[in-house]
């Protein structure tokens, strides 16, 4: 059959994309991430993580050129973090990922005997 | 080890999709001097300001992440607004404390003077800090209505 379903736009709420500048800090434990997103809420923020891929996307009370502005970026990650234990908090304006190192990428010490 | 393995999607996701690598290239003919448009999905925000006048009050918006609300001083004298920050940021996120595999953030102390459009009543200007930004709202001062003059224009002879 064929499919000539037109998507309307009309409707489609239109943003200034952006993305927010990220200090990444390598630590002990993993990878903290810390993201500058003004104006987003911690409820409009969403986070994906998943399938070798980090996804982050916060939309801002702040506009550009008349249009709300919305933060998007996205990561690589690799099977050293583990996904289930991935925390994110937002303070003033300020989203924080902490993407801990997964059980088997933890390195063990071993005692020579 | 590197837990953001890979790479990262650095190009911004509008126009790697329209143009695969067209930044790239342009960046590696023009360096620094890379056409602004290129640029325009990239945040550099710094003190980037909003300014909105209606018929009550002037509001201006700061975007200023990673503050906190007794870092600023805002003045009004007349009709010009000084705002400035100063915080600690810079010394407790130096590379010496922290390993950072690459910082693109630059929480620093900044001051910025502006001339408002309009006549404002600065004494009743309000400040709050959330969520990163931060919001002056000054009720504009009243205007008498001038005096309504006309004046005929007569003919050269």
């Amino acid at each position: 059959m064929k499919n000539n379903t037109v998507k309307d736009k009309s409707d489609a709420p239109e943003f200034v994309t952006l993305r927010p500048p990220a200090d990444v800090e390598d630590t002990p434990a993993g990878v903290e991430i810390a993201f500058e997103m003004p104006g987003v809420k911690s409820s409009d923020i969403s986070i994906e993580a998943g399938s070798g891929m980090l996804k982050i996307e916060g939309k801002s009370t702040l506009q550009r050129k008349g249009m709300p502005v919305l933060f998007k970026r996205s990561f690589y990650i690799s099977d050293a973090v583990d996904v289930e234990k991935i925390k994110a908090s937002a303070k003033d304006g300020v989203l924080t990922l902490s993407l801990p190192k997964a059980e088997h990428a933890i390195p063990r010490k071993i005692t020579v005997s | 080890m590197n837990l953001l393995a890979k790479r990262e999607n650095e190009l911004p996701v509008e126009l790697e999709h329209t143009f695969p690598g067209v930044e790239e290239f342009f960046r590696s003919v023009f360096g620094p001097f890379t056409p602004e448009v290129l640029h325009r999905q990239h945040s550099t925000w710094g003190p980037v300001h909003d300014l909105r006048v209606d018929e009550k009050e002037v509001t201006l918006l700061f975007a200023c992440p990673g503050h906190k609300a007794e870092d600023f001083d805002v003045e009004i004298t007349g009709n010009l607004i000084s705002v400035k920050t100063c915080c600690d940021c810079e010394k407790d996120h130096s590379a010496e404390k922290h390993s950072y595999m690459f910082k693109e953030r630059s929480c620093m102390s900044f001051e910025e003077s502006l001339h408002l459009p309009v006549k404002v009543a600065g004494a009743d200007a309000k400040a709050s800090y959330e969520n990163g930004v931060l919001k002056v709202v000054i009720p504009r001062k009243l205007e008498k209505n001038a005096a309504r003059r006309t004046i005929k224009v007569s003919c050269g002879k």
